[in-house]
């Protein structure tokens, strides 16, 4: 199969089109799986209560936020090095979404936080680090604005998304690393997992969740972006996308 | 070398240099991001002196005294090691409990007490139902085995 | 009711699951706003603005 067939915009475009309702449809139903495991299967914690609930959304948001970050830089990468238009257009699609989810994290930790440790939000490593890395999705996206040319946007932003990336191993490590007030993870590669099944089930099917529904609004904004930047090339069947809005 | 490997080799160097660049800087910044200082650090002296600080540890059973018709409490920090008594008065987050984490700000009289003017509750990573915490819980007592996991459970 | 109110952390919980959901509102309303002006402005149909 010859991969750089889908590398143009062009060819890209109606795939885009063709995948993204699939993935909307399966975020849609692991949303309402995970939130029927996670309120009504999943049973009260131990020393929580009700209030460890909010982990089905700050979990996988947090997750995202980092995961986001790493599939940019792994566009940047195939950016800087081929040369290829798409690349870059997928990592721009993605940092949108990305501090979506990091804000998303923020927040439900917030409010996980007051009721459980006695505050909204604390200085430490984990916290700080997940802090810097919702300004540095704000500065790509602004750095992105700042450029007129596309081609050399792409180019700067790409450069800022590799080296933001040495935030990401910051923020997973930090609890291990550093004093800090926010738990260690409860689900890693290496260990077993320190919580009760049916609550793993709810925040992995969330997950789940999350990956789907950043997959599908992903590929609608690089379709938005890909009409944005190609606009007049030949390709545009124009007068079907007039008939279409 | 093609254009396109000599680009890649110099994005390749430029994120390693920013990399060990961010590490020597995190490393010097380390003492900062400490979030709190354990009971040790602060009987070796290690905890800033004649500034508040955060002082972090396990609540020792037992050790909670409320003062009658007050929010006044007294407790002790531990790392199992040493020992800080805490005195603060207000409201305790719903987490704190005996032989559970906390973190507490204020600042070290001479008399050796710890002066909070904030107390947050540090819980664990453990989330489980409460009658599997009270099994576990039994367990340990009956074989007095040290800190229980999930898997002691099962 | 005692679902609602989530051994007294209601507010905690909901207010977290309240604001995600209208994060998600946002984020799906203003993309669809943007590619229609996008596939407006590609069409070549006059923008009416």
């Amino acid at each position: 199969m010859n991969l750089y067939r889908f590398a143009s915009p062009a060819a890209f475009y109606p795939v885009a089109g063709f995948w993204m309702p699939w993935f909307a449809i399966a975020a849609a139903v692991c949303t309402v799986v995970g939130l029927y495991i996670g309120f009504v299967v999943a049973p009260t914690d131990f020393q929580q209560g009700q209030a460890y609930r909010i982990i089905f959304i700050h979990v996988p948001s947090a997750w995202m936020s980092m995961f986001i970050w790493l599939v940019m830089a792994f566009w940047s990468l195939l950016a800087l090095s081929m040369n290829t238009r798409l690349s870059a257009m997928m990592a721009q699609a993605l940092a949108p979404s990305g501090a979506w989810m990091t804000f998303i994290a923020l927040w439900t930790g917030a409010f996980w936080g007051r009721p459980t440790w006695g505050t909204y939000w604390a200085w430490d490593a984990r916290m700080t680090s997940e802090l810097i890395l919702l300004f540095l999705y704000f500065g790509v996206i602004a750095l992105r604005n700042a450029i007129d040319d596309p081609r050399r946007a792409d180019r700067a932003c790409s450069v800022l998304i590799l080296v933001g990336a040495v935030n990401i191993p910051i923020i997973y490590f930090s609890v291990q690393w550093w004093n800090t007030l926010h738990q260690g993870a409860s689900v890693s590669l290496t260990a077993a997992p320190t919580m009760a099944a049916t609550m793993l089930a709810g925040m992995l099917v969330m997950s789940l969740a999350a990956w789907f529904y950043t997959i599908a609004v992903a590929l609608v904004r690089v379709r938005a972006i890909i009409l944005e930047r190609e606009q007049g090339a030949a390709w545009i069947d124009a007068p079907d996308l007039a008939r279409r809005t | 070398m093609k254009p396109r490997h000599r680009r890649l080799a110099w994005i390749g160097a430029g994120v390693a240099v920013l990399g060990v660049a961010v590490v020597l800087v995190l490393n010097a910044f380390q003492s900062n991001l400490v979030f709190f200082f354990t009971p040790t650090q602060v009987a070796a002296k290690e905890a800033p002196q004649g500034r508040p600080f955060r002082i972090g540890g396990m609540v020792e059973a037992g050790s909670l005294v409320r003062v009658p018709n007050t929010v006044d409490v007294q407790f002790v920090v531990t790392d199992t090691v040493q020992r800080v008594p805490v005195i603060y008065s207000g409201l305790l987050p719903d987490l704190f409990k005996e032989g559970k984490g906390v973190v507490a700000q204020g600042s070290l009289r001479p008399d050796g007490t710890f002066h909070a003017t904030e107390v947050l509750a540090k819980h664990d990573e453990n989330y489980m139902p409460p009658e599997a915490a009270a099994a576990m819980e039994a367990a340990r007592q009956h074989k007095s085995m040290s800190t229980p996991t999930l898997k002691d459970a099962k | 009711m005692q679902f609602l109110d989530m051994g007294n952390y209601g507010f905690y919980v909901w207010t977290a699951y309240g604001v995600t959901a209208l994060a998600i509102a946002v984020e799906v309303l203003s993309l669809r706003a943007r590619l229609r002006a996008a596939a407006r402005a590609a069409s070549g149909v006059e923008d009416t603005r």
